[in-house]
């Protein structure tokens, strides 16, 4: 009992004298003390004020106190205590007997009072928390309210474990299973070998454990079972920083009724969690089987020609003329490089993807990076017109030469695959605030709308290539090493048709600047 | 090549489907052929048969190919021509520094190791007989070292002591791949052998004053991750068969 509560109730003592002080007053007024046997009704009155409002030791003082003021004042012989007629006895017990039955009532009606009000809180504080594990989507928000609200409302320490087959999605409750702390609140106490076995007892049993429970009544901790829809989950463990309270019944059954909440949000929970590790897994899955029937055709069908027309020259090759065998010959080159090309890229992704790459940047002038990448394709754009624009005031970038080189052969030969033949293929360069501009542009039939982002995914082709071989890599590897540079590639539609493909790198001040050397 | 006295080359290649090509095409072309399946094997004949040129592959069972080439140097000035797969830079770049001339990446082509091959010959016999050719030509382009004259269309192009140092290492090696780090140390000296952009944008001027093409040079050709290579018209190596659509 608080200070406060206690310092009133000392109150109630002088309290319960000034009442019967009042009354006596009050009946000295009003009625005349030789004929005042009226004035006991004033009296009962003070009682009965007294017992509702007062402690049982109080108000019975008020009562003894009435007692003894009517025999003293009105009952003859007046001013003494002395009683002469036996009836009057019967007038103080009375009194005596009514100031104890209307104190017990009021008394009793109080608690109820109280007690209803409490029942009327607790089913709030049930309703807020209930309401906010509803909005908590993931599991550690959801954790971390529901602990917020039993400990604020039972004053106490919240601990959490749960079954390690339920963090997987499974709910079957096996006595082996290992339970797993998901959350404590920061005050939690470690758990000792007793609160372990608690813990273990609670979830094979399904019943509660810890104070004021028939297993291990002498831990100052409850612990409860955590129920789903589908069976147990684990164990909530409640220490509250006042040992007696889960010896309340109320409270018991609250803190119970907080536990099925729990229960029933983080099932959900978990579930939700299982349902998205399907999900991926199979998002996995499929990505994995695109891969391997890629892999398999876009490496067998060079690999058919190359053998198809070896064994040709092979058993054959004798009745052949010669250009036809040189034809064969050419294929067997030709598919070679091919295959080559198509296995690169395909190891270059695989590295990429593991982060198995690292970047060895410097700082180039873009310039030389573009010549190569159009020296290495020199053959393949023999019959087309490439126009490059790099002015010479570019700010220097840094860069990966061969990675980001790969990234132009793949942008140029993706140019050349969608665009007919003889078209023109541009590539330019351009300054835009802290960045570079790298832009490859074709005039072939551009990019179907709304495809432009789909077409850097991996194993997309875009429809407009119906028939078009190759790995469907190139745009995916570009992707992954210009985000290694720390920039941004993307597609659009040109004017008057095709389409370009944009890149931006960080624009550089070259440090230190270039030493000329003497002589 | 004069008769009787056929250059050899000895191929050090574990890959005995490599060794048939190369074979076939090398004593096609009228060279000698010697072969070694294992890096001590090769040291053996590099030593006992003293071969023209030998070919290196940099991923030999035994001895690590930079050791190899290490060794080798320690005693023989014949051109080393390295074989690598593609992503080895670091390798490739490793044993050009420790003295090999010239690289090709797998899969390469015959034209392209017999450009090789006659390009570090022809650098032997000149190591080998008078000082370096002191004048070449590329394009309209004339370099003559004794002088030190750069002239493009019989005008005199004025380069800055930079770019003619630099100039003339490439020129020097004509044919031959030079690292970042040789041309670092030739043209600015060892202190500069980690600032690679200075190259770069030093072979950009170059390109620019003497290239009809700067975007797409012809002869100041890129060796993307090792250095760079002055191409001569008469070693180009006509683009290897091979259709563009992967």
């Amino acid at each position: 009992m608080d200070r406060l509560a206690r310092a009133r109730r000392l109150l109630h003592w002088p309290i319960s004298i000034g009442i019967v002080g009042l009354v006596t007053a009050v009946a000295v007024l009003i009625f005349d003390p030789s004929h005042g046997t009226a004035a006991v009704m004033l009296y009962l009155l003070g009682v009965v004020v007294a017992s509702l409002r007062l402690g049982a030791g109080p108000s019975l003082t008020t009562a003894l106190l009435s007692v003894l003021a009517y025999d003293y004042i009105f009952i003859p012989p007046q001013f003494d205590l002395v009683i002469t007629d036996a009836r009057h006895l019967v007038t103080f017990s009375v009194m005596l007997l009514v100031a104890v039955v209307i104190n017990r009532l009021a008394r009793r009606s109080r608690d109820q009072a109280e007690a209803a009000r409490l029942r009327e809180r607790r089913t709030a504080a049930l309703y807020d928390m209930s309401r906010d594990l509803g909005c908590a989507l993931e599991r550690e928000a959801l954790l971390a309210a529901a602990a917020r609200h039993i400990g604020r409302d039972f004053e106490a320490e919240v601990l959490v474990l749960v079954a390690e087959p339920a963090l997987a999605g499974r709910f079957t409750a096996d006595r082996s299973d290992g339970l797993v702390v998901v959350h404590r609140t920061p005050g939690a106490p470690e758990l000792r070998d007793a609160e372990t076995a608690a813990t273990r007892c609670v979830w094979r049993t399904g019943r509660e454990a810890g104070a004021g429970s028939l297993a291990y009544p002498q831990l100052s901790a409850l612990y409860l079972p955590i129920l789903g829809s589908r069976g147990r989950l684990g164990v909530v463990g409640v220490s509250a920083r006042e040992r007696r309270r889960f010896e309340d019944e109320d409270d018991r059954r609250s803190v119970e009724a907080y536990a099925a909440q729990l229960g029933l949000a983080l099932e959900r929970s978990l579930l939700a969690e299982h349902a998205e590790r399907v999900r991926v897994s199979a998002e996995t899955e499929k990505l994995r089987n695109a891969l391997l029937s890629s892999v398999s055709h876009d490496l067998r069908t060079p690999l058919g020609a190359i053998s198809g027309a070896a064994s040709t020259l092979l058993a054959v090759g004798g009745s052949l003329d010669e250009p036809t065998r040189r034809e064969l010959l050419e294929t067997v080159n030709q598919e070679a490089r091919r295959l080559d090309r198509r296995v690169t890229n395909l190891l270059d992704m695989t590295r990429l993807d593991a982060g198995a790459v690292s970047l060895q940047l410097e700082w180039q002038p873009l310039e030389e990076v573009v010549g190569s990448a159009l020296a290495q394709l020199d053959q393949a754009l023999a019959d087309r017109k490439v126009r490059t624009d790099l002015p010479a005031i570019l700010p220097p970038v840094r860069i990966d030469s061969v990675l980001f080189g790969q990234v132009l052969v793949n942008l140029l030969e993706n140019a050349l695959k969608y665009s007919p033949p003889g078209s023109p293929l541009e590539v330019t360069g351009s300054h835009d605030g802290n960045e570079v501009v790298v832009s490859v542009a074709d005039r072939g039939p551009g990019i179907p709308p709304g495809d432009e982002a789909r077409i850097f995914d991996k194993f997309q082709r875009s429809a407009a290539g119906r028939g078009v071989r190759g790995v469907g890599l190139g745009l995916s590897i570009c992707r992954a090493i210009v985000g290694a540079h720390g920039g941004r590639i993307w597609a659009e539609n040109r004017e008057g048709g095709g389409a370009v493909f944009r890149l931006t790198l960080s624009a550089g001040v070259e440090p230190g600047g270039v030493l000329e050397k003497a002589g | 090549m004069s008769e009787g006295l056929r250059d050899t080359v000895l191929m050090i290649e574990d890959e005995p489907q490599m060794r048939r090509f190369l074979r076939a095409a090398i004593t096609a072309s009228g060279y000698g052929c010697l072969e070694a399946n294992t890096g001590l094997v090769g040291l053996n004949e590099a030593a006992t048969r003293n071969p023209a040129v030998i070919l290196l592959d940099l991923g030999l069972p035994d001895i690590d190919g930079l050791e190899v080439t290490r060794r080798l140097r320690t005693w023989t000035p014949a051109p080393i021509i390295v074989l690598s797969a593609r992503g080895q830079e670091v390798d490739k770049v490793e044993a050009l520094d420790a003295g090999a001339d010239d690289y090709l990446t797998k899969p390469f082509g015959v034209p392209e190791l017999l450009a090789r091959i006659r390009v570090a010959l022809r650098h032997r016999r000149q190591q080998a007989g008078t000082a370096t050719e002191p004048m070449v030509t590329f394009g309209n382009v004339r370099v003559d070292l004794a002088e030190r004259k750069v002239t493009r269309g019989g005008e005199v192009l004025h380069l800055t002591p930079t770019e003619y140092k630099l100039l003339a290492v490439l020129v020097r090696h004509a044919g031959k791949v030079v690292t970042h780090r040789q041309l670092l140390n030739e043209a600015w000296g060892p202190a500069y052998a980690a600032e690679t952009q200075y190259v770069r944008v030093y072979v950009g001027h170059l390109r620019h004053r003497l290239e009809p093409d700067a975007a797409r040079p012809r002869y100041l050709i890129t060796e993307p991750g090792v250095g760079y290579r002055l191409q001569l018209d008469e070693e180009r190596v006509p683009a290897s068969g091979g259709g563009h659509a992967p």
